[in-house]
C-alpha cells in the first residue's frame, strides 16, 4: 500500500501548491491544471493532473481514481494515465473554447491482490490470456471551457464528457454482436478541469 | 454562469440515474435484487417440480465469452418440454467480471427451466469469487430432486495455490455420509484427473467415490465431451462439452445411475 499512500500525498502536494501558484511564479513542472471526475471505469470520483501542449489540442492526465465499498461492491483503488486529443471543430466564442471531438486512449492499473499484472506463480505462462490488474481502454468525448476574469490561480474552468470501453469487453462484443449490445461494452463519464495556465 | 450550469446539473442528473451509463471499474459489483442468491432461489423450484423418475438434466460448462452459443442453448432447450432443470458447469465467465456474470445471466434467466451454476477457475479471478457469492451462493452446495443428492463443489484448486483447501474434501465427504438414502452425484468443474486440480487431493477424491458406491462424477473445463474410468475402480468421470462445442451432455436418470448423451445444439 505504500504505493498507494504516495500517490496521495503527491496529489495533495501538487494540489496544495495551485492556491498560491500565480503565473509570475509557476514552475513548469507544476501541471497544468486538475481535472475531477465522475464514473468512466477509472473510479467513482477521480482526482487528476496533467499537461497540455501550447495549443491546447493534446492532453495528458494522470488520474487516483476510488470506488467505495457501498458503490462499488468492493473498495477499489485504480490509478489511471490517459492521453487525449482534441482533433477537430474546436472554436473560439468570447470567454469560451470548445473541443467538440475528442478521441483518446487510457490504461488503468488496480492495486490489490486480488488482481495480477503478470502470470502469477502457480500458472503456466500465457494460461490468462489478460493480465486482470490492467486494463486499457478507449473514448471519444468532447470539452468546452470557459476563461476566467480576475487574477484567481484557476485561469479557465471546464467540463467534459467521455463515452469509452475497455480491453476486455471490447473484445467480447466484437465476437458476440447479435448476443451483445453496444451499450452493454461503452460507458460515460463526465468531468471537470480546472486550468491553472 | 448559473444560466450555464443549471442544464448542465439537469443534464447530469439525468445522466446519472441511468446505471448502466456510468460505471466506476471494470471490478466493481454492482447487482440488482433479481441478480442475487440465485443457486437457492434456483433451488427452490426444482424442488417444486413434481417428483420424477428417468428426469433428463442438461449439463454444460464454459460458457466464457460464447454469448451467441450460450443464446442458441437457451433457445433449445426451451424448445425441448423434457429437460427438468439446467447446470453450468463452472468458468460461467472469461475474466470473473460481474458485467459479464450479468451477461450470461440475462441468457440464462429466460431459460423456462430452473438453472443452478457452479464455480470455476476462470470465475476466481479478480473480483469473481466474490461476485459469485453475492450472484448465486456458496461455493459448494448440495440439493435434492427425485432421488439424486446433487453435490456441487469448487475444485479449481490452481487458483489458491493448490493450499489443500480446494476441494474441500471434508465437505464433500460430510455431503456424501450425511445422506444414505439418495444416490449422490458429484459435479465439479476441474476433473480430478487435471493439473488444475490438485494432486495430492485426487486419489483421495476418487477413493472417497469408489468406497461410497458412487458411479459418476461430472466435470468440465476439457471443453470437451469425454467418459472415461481413470483410476480403474467403477467409477465413470464425465466431462461435458463447452458452449464453444454447441453440445453438452444430457443425463437420464434410470434405476442403475444415469444414462449420458452428448447432444448438439
Amino acid at each position: 500500500m505504500w504505493s498507494f499512500r504516495w500517490i496521495i500525498l503527491t496529489g495533495c502536494t501538487l494540489l496544495a501548491n495551485f492556491s498560491w501558484a500565480q503565473d509570475s511564479s509557476r514552475s513548469k513542472w507544476l501541471p497544468d491544471y486538475a481535472k475531477l471526475q465522475y464514473a468512466g471505469n477509472i473510479g467513482f470520483f477521480s482526482v487528476g493532473v496533467g499537461y497540455e501542449n501550447k495549443k491546447g489540442t493534446l492532453e495528458g492526465d494522470f488520474f487516483y481514481g476510488y470506488v467505495p465499498e457501498s458503490v462499488g461492491g468492493v473498495t477499489i483503488h485504480t490509478v489511471t494515465s490517459k492521453l487525449n486529443w482534441h482533433t477537430f471543430g474546436s472554436c473560439n466564442s468570447g470567454s469560451y473554447k470548445i473541443k467538440p471531438f475528442t478521441v483518446g486512449v487510457l490504461a488503468s492499473y488496480t492495486f490489490g491482490k486480488q488482481y495480477f499484472g503478470f502470470s502469477p506463480e502457480n500458472y503456466p505462462y500465457d494460461y490468462y490470456k489478460f493480465p486482470t490488474a490492467f486494463h486499457a481502454g478507449v473514448l471519444v468525448g468532447g470539452q468546452a471551457n470557459k476563461r476566467l476574469g480576475g487574477n484567481s490561480s484557476i485561469r479557465k474552468i471546464g467540463l467534459y464528457y467521455e463515452l469509452l470501453t475497455f480491453d476486455t469487453e471490447f473484445l467480447s462484443y466484437l465476437n458476440n454482436t447479435h448476443a451483445l449490445r453496444l451499450s452493454d461494452v461503452v460507458s460515460m463519464s463526465l468531468g471537470l478541469k480546472l486550468s491553472f495556465k | 454562469m448559473s444560466k450555464i450550469l443549471s442544464p448542465v446539473l439537469l443534464l447530469v442528473f439525468v445522466l446519472a440515474s441511468c446505471k448502466d451509463l456510468f460505471r466506476f471499474s471494470p471490478n466493481e459489483i454492482r447487482l440488482e435484487e433479481s441478480e442475487k442468491n440465485l443457486n437457492a432461489r434456483n433451488i427452490e423450484k426444482i424442488q417444486a417440480l413434481p417428483s420424477k423418475s428417468n428426469f433428463k438434466v442438461a449439463i454444460i460448462g464454459d460458457s466464457q465469452r460464447f454469448y451467441e452459443e450460450l443464446d442458441d442453448f437457451v433457445k433449445h432447450i426451451n424448445q425441448r418440454n423434457d429437460i427438468s432443470f439446467v447446470i453450468l458447469n463452472g468458468d460461467i465467465t472469461d475474466f470473473g467480471l460481474s458485467k459479464e456474470y450479468q451477461w450470461v445471466l440475462r441468457s440464462l434467466q429466460k431459460l423456462h427451466v430452473p438453472y443452478v451454476t457452479v464455480i470455476g477457475n476462470h470465475d476466481m479471478l479478480a473480483n469473481g469469487r466474490l461476485v459469485y457469492k453475492k450472484m448465486f451462493g456458496p461455493e459448494n452446495f448440495s440439493f435434492t430432486y427425485s432421488g439424486t443428492r446433487f453435490v456441487l463443489f469448487n475444485s479449481s484448486s490452481r487458483e489458491v495455490g493448490y493450499n489443500g483447501t480446494l476441494p474441500d474434501l471434508d465437505w464433500l465427504k460430510k455431503e456424501i455420509e450425511s445422506d444414505p438414502v439418495n444416490k449422490i452425484l458429484p459435479i465439479s468443474h476441474v476433473p480430478p484427473f487435471s493439473a488444475d486440480f490438485d494432486q495430492n487431493l485426487s486419489e483421495q477424491y476418487a477413493r472417497l467415490l469408489e468406497e461410497h458406491g458412487i458411479n459418476l462424477s461430472v466435470h468440465s473445463h476439457d471443453h470437451s465431451f469425454s467418459m472415461t474410468e481413470p483410476y480403474h475402480d467403477g467409477v465413470t468421470y464425465l466431462v461435458t462439452p463447452s458452449m464453444k462445442g454447441r453440445s453438452y451432455a444430457l443425463l437420464t436418470e434410470n434405476s442403475e445411475g444415469y444414462e449420458v448423451e452428448n447432444v448438439e445444439f
